[in-house]
Order: C-alpha cells, then structure tokens, then sequence
C-alpha cells in the first residue's frame, strides 16, 4: 500500500529575516514530520519572495530529513531562479546537494562536519572576488564562520555530530555579500538548557529569546567555567559591535536577535537549529 | 631573539582543540608555540609571536593558544617572554595580550 504524501507548503515569503513566523513555523513542520517512512512533497509553488537565509535554511532541513521528500519549483521564474542558482535545487524540484564550488552567478553553497579554516577561506575568497578584489581577506567574516563551524561541532548534536552548512550569495545589484550559516541541531538555547539549565535556571526564566540575549552579551559562562571560554557567541556579536560584519541575525529555537535593531524576540514558532546571517560589502575587505 | 609565524603553521587556522578540526590552537600551541617558548625560557630570551598573514582567528584558536600557554607557565612569565605582533589586524595583539592576563577568567 501506497504511503500518503504529506503536503507542507511554503510560505510567500520564505525568509528568516523578514517573516521569521511563518518561516520558522514551515521549517519546525517540515523536521517534525521529517521521520523516516515519511513521504512530504515541499510545495514552493506559491514562494513569490525567498531571502537567502530562509532559501538555506529550507535546504539545510530538507539536506538532513529523514523523510523522502519530493518538491516543486515557485511559480515565478524569478524566485525560481533564485532557487535554482542556490545549487541546491534542481530543475524539476528538490536535488538536496550541497554544490562545494560556486554556482554560474553569484551563488556560493558548501557543508561540513567540523571547524575547518579551508572551507571557511574558500567562503571569503568567493566573497572578495565578487567585493572587486580577488586574494582580499574578509577577518571577520572568517572569525564568524570558525566560531559557527566550532559552535555547532560542539553544541548541535545531542548524541552525535551534525553537519553545517554555508551559504554565500553575493548582491550584484547592491554590491553587499550575504552568508548564511545553518545546522539543524538542536539549536543555541536548547543546548544552554540541557548543559547548564539546573545550574542557571534564572538564565531561562525569561524564555529562549533572553537566554539567546545572555549568549550573545557574554553572560553565559561554558560548562568549563573558565570566563574566558564559552564566548563564541558574544564573540559574534562584538565583531558586529565593531562595524566589521552588518546586518547580523542570529536565530536559534524560540529566539531571535537583530543586531540593527538592538533586539531579541521571541518566535511563535521554535526554530529547529540555529541560524546565523550577515552581510558584508567592500569596505569589510583587507 | 625567535620569530614564530602563526602563517608558517597555517594560513587558515581552526578553532579551539584537535577534536573540533583541523590546524587548532591546541595543535599549533602544543606543536610550536610551547616548544617555542621552553627554548625562549632557556635562552632566557623573547620570543616574538607573528600574527600577519592568515586568513583570520576564531577568538578560541587564540585563546586556547595563548591562555592555553598562560595556564601551563603562568601569565607573569609568559607575558615576559612573548612579544605579540600584528600589523594585518592590530587590535589582536591586546586581545591576545588580554589572554595571557586573565587565562582563567
């Protein structure tokens, strides 16, 4: 007998940033029927937006479904190219490949298993190339993208090692870098709960969005103890303090941090992972 | 006077210890800075520390190198034996500084 296939759609716009709600609700449904035996068909028919970050974070999910997953393209031939040039995406629906090399335009995609600084310089190479200035250094950006890498090496798995995976888009248009760096572990604030909730209740009293907040100021001490460890995180944040990356958005369960905007919110929905995004343009570049 | 170029070891340095991946600052503080620095001791000479060159540094790599280094030797020896240098990124010479300072918080 023939298993049913479960139909998730796509939200219009599927991006992290400016509809967090529904996108992270779409990609909880998505893990959470992810199961194997599973048939889902992803229906992106109706995409009329898809960001970078809700584009990754989509093929981050489906990349580690356990499910057999079928899909459609959107419907606008934009968004569609958008999908397709993600590398990720075929033509006729959902590939779930990760390329490793750029894709013909703007688009870079890679994953790995561990924190591997090669990996992270063939991110910023891409980058600069496409900054106008092919061999400059983007330290900053590598900073960030070892310390996601360490983070999710150390932190996503419960029991075992999870893949991350990177995304590079470049803005022709607007000259601005975009990177996004996604796993689908068990996300920032449920891995703080399950280290250091008995020891730190107080750090959870006031939800996954405060306890995200603690991460990033630094308040969160590492299971080590030592002040100077456990501060990858907050390392992030300083390097966005600073100017040298921008737009930084950091999303992990039920919590949200806009560096622009100063703020930490909760979601309706809890985001299965985490989810790391910033920009960079030109003047980023040494 | 020794000159260790962290570029000699790697121009894409890793994270904080062997397990997380490659070219680590448990790896680099345990196959060149440490040897680096008992020879430094015995000679009872500097030892200058190049950042220049790679591609960046995780705030772990460094820590582990440095504060790594502190939490064996002590921060006072340490901080009298290691002259850090950086032109590519200035502000990592007090960061790592601040390591060697304050390797347990």
């Amino acid at each position: 007998m023939q298993r049913q296939v479960v139909e998730i759609a796509c939200p219009k716009i599927l991006s992290l940033r400016t509809n967090p709600d529904e996108t992270s609700a779409f990609l909880a449904t998505i893990r959470s029927r992810s199961s194997p035996g599973m048939r889902l068909r992803v229906v992106a028919q109706g995409v009329r937006e898809a960001s970078p970050d809700g584009l990754m974070a989509l093929a981050a999910a489906l990349s580690s479904a356990k499910a057999e997953i079928t899909g459609d393209l959107p419907a606008d031939e934009g968004v569609a190219d958008v999908f397709r040039e993600s590398g990720v995406f075929d033509a006729k629906g959902i590939r779930r490949s990760w390329p490793g090399t750029p894709t013909a335009g703007a688009v870079f995609t890679l994953m790995g298993d561990e924190a591997d600084g090669e990996l992270a310089e063939r991110c910023v190479m891409f980058m600069a190339e496409k900054l106008g200035r092919p061999g400059a250094r983007l330290p900053a950006t590598y900073r960030v993208l070892i310390e996601c890498m360490a983070n999710t090496v150390n932190h996503a798995g419960a029991t075992e090692r999870m893949p991350w995976y990177v995304h590079a888009h470049f803005d022709q248009t607007n000259q601005v870098g975009c990177y996004t760096f996604v796993d689908c572990g068990v996300g920032i604030v449920a891995s703080l709960r399950r280290r250091l909730g008995q020891r730190l209740s107080h750090l959870f009293a006031g939800g996954d969005a405060a306890a995200l907040n603690s991460a990033l100021a630094g308040d969160v001490p590492s299971r080590t103890g030592l002040a100077n460890r456990g501060r990858g995180l907050n390392g992030i944040r300083l390097v966005a303090i600073k100017g040298r990356i921008r737009r930084l958005l950091v999303i992990a369960n039920r919590g949200r941090y806009d560096h622009d905007a100063d703020q930490c919110h909760k979601l309706h929905s809890s985001y299965p992972g985490t989810v790391i995004s910033w920009e960079v343009t030109a003047s980023e570049l040494r | 006077m020794q000159v260790l170029r962290i570029v000699d070891f790697t121009k894409t340095p890793g994270a904080r210890n062997r397990a997380d991946g490659p070219f680590s600052g448990e790896q680099f503080r345990e196959e060149l800075l440490e040897p680096a620095f008992t020879l430094a001791s015995e000679r009872n000479e500097k030892l200058v520390v190049d950042l220049d060159g790679t591609q960046g540094y995780a705030t772990s790599f460094l820590e582990e190198a440095f504060g790594g280094l502190a939490r064996k030797y002590g921060s006072k020896k340490v901080e009298d034996l290691i002259e850090v240098r950086c032109t590519d990124e200035p502000d990592l010479v007090e960061e790592v500084m601040g390591y060697v300072r304050n390797p347990n918080g």
